[in-house]
């Protein structure tokens, strides 16, 4: 089907490919929120309490835009008179692809909330793992761009990669209990901080999940 | 000689269940997607519509690409079967390599590129007018169905809610889905026969009732080796219009199609259905319309005469460098 010439099938696959295409600006957007998320650990680590409420401005504007972009992406597949084959997953990629977003959003929320500096400990765990996040959403645009190029070979791959890091991620969450633990905070940054692990975390989570759509959706096309 | 006759068959066989194979969820996709009829029903439909059409009416567009662009008839033989054996071969490589680039052409518009194209190689007299003609008609064919869509829609619309009693509703629509499907199926055949068998029918290897006998019969095997696969993607993934939708665009195409038939024009009868599901699409505003893809679209479309064209003039000027005649 997928080589098919015949119109209907065509225009279903042009569907598909341009929902991907949009991905491709949904993804950079994502990338925004993450960059501004790390922008925003990195001035709290330094101390510096402007350029973290800056950065964390900027993480939900970045946000914000990238749930336009899933809006228009989730009225595509549902409004066309044609729609793509595999419009199921692509509606589950396209949401899933939302949440990263949406966590990280939600893990800046934590940090704004974070006003007391924190052990040296929690600091460098808090660092490894936003840039865990930073390196796994860097390889979801690359798995998403090879996608959108027919690279389908690239984009299994790359999703590997991201399997790989969320993996390192889940103990990486683990090394950052540890550390919150030993650091015998006070219960208000205990709870904060215990939550932006899980925060941290859970958005590593979500674009694991992103990256087995990719796979799919990958396979399908071959 | 016989090798030339042996091979021009062959790849009039090659063109016909392409078409079959490939454009005959045009006809009654929809209503299989939407469970009106089996995969099987539907089968049996489009091979008997297409067959009739084919044999019925297939003989106008035939005459005009077997003769109506370059006179193969008055070529001489050598000449003729050499023009039409490229030709042939030429629109066979580009749907080949289109469907390889996953690009969305059509097969008429292949082979009248590739006769005008093999006709030139030669010096033959191309019927420029003709082909002018042609071309404007290709135009007019999306944007024509999709006038006649709109159209058909608003009127469907209205007839069935206003004047149809709700209980009747959904049995009369979907005999008329049954109908129009079998209308599609008819005019694809009877335009889109002259595409496998045209050529051969212009150089006399054929009469003109058995070429398009030839012909239908190609497209047949082309339906029931791999259509049925396509039927059955396209009606239950890719097709997702409303039954009444559904029947307004069929009605819309074909009227459309059989239109150009009668006058002895190549359409491509997926630039019919695409131009009649956009014109009934507009009922609901210009949302429903992907321009992006409406773009690479009519970019496709355009490119393929002149591709095919280029592909049937170059072959044809490499083989008579190797042989004269």
């Amino acid at each position: 089907m997928k080589e098919t010439r015949n119109i209907l099938g065509w225009l279903g696959m042009a569907e598909e490919q341009s929902i991907l295409l949009d991905s491709k600006s949904h993804v950079e957007e994502t990338y925004k929120t993450v960059t501004f998320f790390a922008e925003a650990v990195q001035a709290f680590i330094r101390g510096d309490l402007a350029g973290k409420t800056q950065a964390i401005d900027n993480v939900g504007k970045s946000e914000h835009q990238a749930d336009i972009l899933r809006s228009k992406m989730i009225n595509q597949l549902s409004e066309g008179m044609l729609l793509p084959p595999d419009r199921e997953d692509l509606m589950h990629f396209v949401k899933t692809l939302d949440k990263i977003a949406d966590w990280t959003n939600g893990a800046a929320r934590l940090l704004g909330f974070i006003e007391l500096k924190l052990p040296e400990g929690v600091l460098k765990n808090i660092s490894a793992g936003t840039d865990l996040i930073v390196a796994s959403v860097t390889k979801l645009r690359e798995a998403i761009i090879a996608l959108t190029r027919n690279e389908l070979k690239n984009a299994i791959t790359l999703s590997a990669e991201i399997d790989h890091l969320e993996h390192q991620a889940d103990d990486q969450k683990k090394a950052m209990i540890e550390s919150i633990i030993h650091a015998k905070l006070e219960p208000v940054s205990l709870l904060l901080t215990y939550q932006l692990a899980e925060y941290l975390e859970g958005v590593t989570d979500k674009i694991e999940d992103c990256a087995d759509f990719i796979k799919v959706l990958a396979i399908k096309s071959k | 000689m016989l090798l030339l006759v042996a091979l021009i068959l062959l790849m009039g066989i090659a063109v016909g269940w392409s078409i079959g194979a490939n454009d005959a969820a045009n006809s009654l996709g929809t209503a299989v997607g939407s469970k009106v009829l089996t995969l099987h029903q539907a089968i049996i439909l489009i091979v008997i519509f297409g067959f009739l059409g084919a044999y019925f009416q297939g003989a106008h567009v035939t005459k005009t690409i077997g003769k109506g662009i370059v006179p193969l008839d008055q070529l001489g033989h050598p000449a003729a079967i050499y023009v039409a054996l490229v030709a042939c071969l030429a629109a066979c490589i580009w749907v080949v390599l289109a469907t390889y680039m996953k690009m969305p052409i059509s097969t008429s518009h292949s082979i009248v590129g590739a006769v005008a194209g093999a006709g030139l190689a030669i010096g033959a007299p191309v019927k420029w007018k003709v082909l002018f003609d042609i071309f404007a008609c290709w135009i007019f064919t999306p944007l024509g169905a999709a006038v006649l869509g709109y159209i058909f829609f608003i009127i469907l619309q209205n007839l069935f809610y206003r004047l149809v009693p709700r209980k009747f509703i959904k049995p009369v629509v979907f005999f008329l889905i049954i109908a129009s499907g079998c209308y599609v199926a008819y005019t694809w055949g009877a335009n889109d026969v002259a595409n496998a068998t045209g050529v051969i029918s212009g150089v006399g290897v054929l009469g003109p009732k058995m070429s398009v006998v030839f012909g239908g019969l190609a497209i047949v095997l082309g339906i029931m080796t791999w259509g049925y696969k396509v039927i059955e993607t396209v009606g239950s993934e890719i097709t997702r219009l409303m039954p009444i939708m559904a029947l307004s665009a069929q009605l819309a195409s074909a009227v459309n199609v059989h239109i150009y038939t009668v006058f002895g024009i190549p359409v491509s009868t997926s630039h019919s259905i695409v131009g009649a599901i956009c014109g009934v699409g507009l009922v609901r505003g210009m949302r429903v319309l992907n321009f992006r893809i409406m773009k690479d679209m009519i970019l496709c479309w355009l490119a393929t005469p002149f591709i095919s064209g280029v592909i049937s003039l170059l072959t044809l000027k490499g083989v008579k460098l190797f042989i004269k005649f």
